[in-house]
């Protein structure tokens, strides 16, 4: 056997220990990249139900008292309107004048300050009145 | 061969003439100067041809907004002109082109002398220099001309502003008929000054005037009051309608304008009123934006996000992520955002319905207000209405329309397709690397083995690329989906509110034109001031109250 016979015999374990090395390090990076991927995934998946599951409920709070508090005034100025109605139909000064009282009474005030303020305090986590 | 014998009877003629004339070098430089200086002159007065490579750059700049400046387009003209043509044609441009320059060059080494010694060079010098002397003075004169007469015009805008707001203040405060400050412009300035003068001379007039003229006088200061408040006062007021739809304006103006060309004072005092038709129109469109409010139209999608929520996106039993399923679920997330986002958009085309209506409800109080005040003066002699105004908010989207729109990078991400590159890799390594080819015919199993965990691993970091990038855009959308629907509700509620008020003015209009009628009847149609009774006043005093209150209420 001659010289380069006898070297490349003894280099050719070393270079493939080397090789198994190496493809465990590749191994174990992979795991470790899938680990976090799959982390991460779980962390977007429950944040995500959390914000989606707080957006529905605060929709649904928000028509609720939309529903509520235009539907009351709804309910209240269409009396004063079928008022105003009849009493232009029938000529009462008197009668159209009250109504027009009663319209301006509820009208003037605005529920959306109302509104804004609902909101913040549905925002606001540290409302105890809203800690169910 | 009429041709050839043609061009070649010019050649020789030409050759005896040159020889005849016994022109030195100097005379031929000339020559060909000119000749030179013609054809830069040509090259330069034209303009690129339809050639191919002109219709690329045109379609180049076209796509890209570049523009060749001048130079350039010299160039292509020169290239262009070199390039085309006939034979004979090319001959005449380079051979006038070469001799030319050689011409110049021999000028300019030999002949500046010579063109110096001679007075006509001079009296041509110095008679363009004088043109282009001459001809940058008047540029730089005339600038300086233009820029006086647009500073002298700022200034006299600004004084004309200034006595605009002069004459509105006098219209408020001496006239009483109330007038937005900016009502007063170019158009109406010289009808404004001569009402001005005019009101204030009747009621000088009236005031020194006895009971029986006084009665005329007054209808006389109403009727030019009136003409005022329709030409000039109203007018300014539906600026922001005229805005958001002319063709409504226009048509409100429509029988104001034919009543004041007409001078029907009376027929103007009536045009306030919608008819029936319109009045039923109006709450049925009320009725019908409402309704569509009511139906809750977001609440489906916000339903169909609970079941998005329960998708699952493992497998294995469980055990790992699929990469497929997540792109599924970002892409019905995506869906979901998409149909409310249009549901928003929807809202955004009623909130310019509804503010069409509540300004031009407002408008028509503004109107109702007036008269009712008119009415008011002449009976009781009194001098208010300067300050009636007009509300003018409207209902504004808290989000853009762009603020909503998302960009949804990598939501159809999967891993389909990606690894195989790995394999092919291996193929063109082995083609293209003579030592790696070598080492992989006498390493069969290592070089495959090493691919084969090379492709799987491929494989799995692709996999991981695409689940990050459908967690970002799931991220994205979630991230942006509260703060749509919140102003999804924020319009809502302030629509709901712009249609109460709609609803509120248009009915109280009806009813102060209840009261209003039989009293302009009595003053303005029967003439008759004295079969007004104190109840009619107080009447009309008290229906204004409460319809003033109700037409200045804002959101």
């Amino acid at each position: 056997m001659n010289d380069e016979e006898m070297i490349s015999e003894e280099v050719a374990p070393v270079e493939g220990n080397n090789q198994v090395f190496g493809l465990m390090h590749s191994a174990a990076n992979l795991y470790s990249q899938c680990m976090q991927v799959e982390a991460r995934t779980e962390q977007v998946r429950a944040w995500s139900e959390a914000k989606i599951t707080e957006t529905v409920a605060k929709y649904r709070s928000c028509q609720d008292f939309l529903n509520f508090t235009f539907g009351e005034r709804d309910r209240a100025l269409s009396k004063h309107y079928d008022l105003l109605d009849k009493a232009v139909a029938d000529g009462d000064r008197e009668l159209i004048i009250a109504a027009l009282k009663g319209i301006s009474g509820i009208v003037t005030s605005s529920p959306l300050s109302d509104f804004d303020s609902f909101v913040q305090l549905y925002n606001d986590t540290n409302q105890p009145l809203l800690d169910f | 061969m009429k041709k050839f014998l043609l061009y070649l009877a010019v050649i020789v003629a030409a050759i005896i003439l040159i020889c005849k004339l016994d022109w030195g070098i100097m005379q031929w430089s000339i020559l060909f100067s000119i000749l030179l200086g013609v054809r830069a002159v040509k090259l330069a007065l034209m303009s690129p041809g339809d050639t191919l490579d002109n219709k690329i750059l045109n379609g180049i700049s076209h796509l890209t907004g570049y523009q060749m400046s001048w130079w350039e387009e010299r160039q292509l003209v020169a290239v262009e002109d070199y390039t085309t043509g006939s034979v004979k044609g090319l001959i005449y441009k380079w051979g006038v082109t070469i001799l030319g320059v050689l011409s110049l060059v021999y000028l300019i080494f030999h002949g500046i002398g010579w063109l110096f010694s001679q007075p006509i060079f001079w009296i041509v010098v110095g008679s363009v220099a004088g043109v282009v002397l001459l001809v940058f003075l008047c540029i730089k004169l005339r600038k300086r001309a233009i820029e006086k007469a647009a500073e002298e015009a700022e200034k006299r805008e600004i004084e004309f502003v200034s006595s605009c707001n002069n004459l509105v203040d006098e219209f408020v405060n001496a006239a009483n008929i109330p007038m937005p400050v900016g009502a007063i412009s170019h158009d109406n300035v010289d009808f404004c000054a001569s009402a001005l003068e005019e009101i204030k001379s009747t009621m000088s007039e009236l005031q020194g005037s006895g009971a029986d003229n006084a009665v005329a006088l007054k209808k006389k200061l109403a009727d030019k009051k009136l003409e005022v408040f329709y030409k000039v006062s109203l007018p300014a007021q539906s600026k922001e309608l005229y805005e958001i739809n002319p063709i409504q304006v226009n048509l409100i103006f429509k029988p104001i304008n034919e009543a004041i060309a007409s001078s029907d004072f009376n027929k103007l005092r009536l045009s306030m009123n919608e008819n029936d038709n319109a009045y039923n129109n109006l709450f049925r469109t009320l009725d019908r934006q409402k309704a569509l409010l009511d139906d809750n139209t977001m609440a489906p999608h916000l339903d169909e996000l609970n079941k998005y929520k329960d998708m699952d996106t493992t497998t294995l039993g469980g055990l790992v992520t699929s990469s497929s399923k997540l792109a599924d679920k970002a892409r019905v997330l995506k869906r979901i955002y998409e149909a409310a986002k249009s549901e928003y958009e929807e809202l955004a085309n009623t909130r310019n319905l509804v503010n069409c209506l509540l300004e031009k409800q407002r408008i028509a109080a503004y109107e109702s207000l007036y008269l009712g005040v008119e009415l008011v003066n002449i009976i009781r002699d009194n001098a208010g209405g300067r300050g009636l105004s007009k509300a003018d908010d409207v209902v504004e989207m808290h989000l853009n329309l762009n603020d909503v729109n998302l960009e949804y990078a990598g939501v159809d991400s999967d891993i389909k397709g990606l690894a195989f590159s790995s394999v092919s890799n291996l193929f063109d390594r082995m083609s293209s690397d003579d030592r790696f080819y070598n080492y992989a015919v006498e390493n069969p199993k290592e070089v495959l083995g090493n691919q084969a965990l090379e492709f799987i691993g491929q494989a799995i970091r692709d996999r991981n690329d695409a689940i990050e990038s459908n967690n970002n855009a799931i991220e994205q959308i979630v991230n942006k989906l509260p703060e749509m629907v919140d102003a999804y509700s924020a319009g809502q509620a302030q629509l709901l509110r712009a249609i109460e008020i709609v609803r509120s003015i248009a009915k109280a209009n009806r009813g102060f034109d209840k009261i209003y009628r039989p009293i302009y009847e009595k003053v303005f149609v029967q003439d008759d001031l004295s079969s007004v009774t104190m109840a009619d006043v107080q009447a009309l005093v008290g229906a204004m109250k409460e319809f003033n209150a109700i037409s200045k209420t804002t959101l």
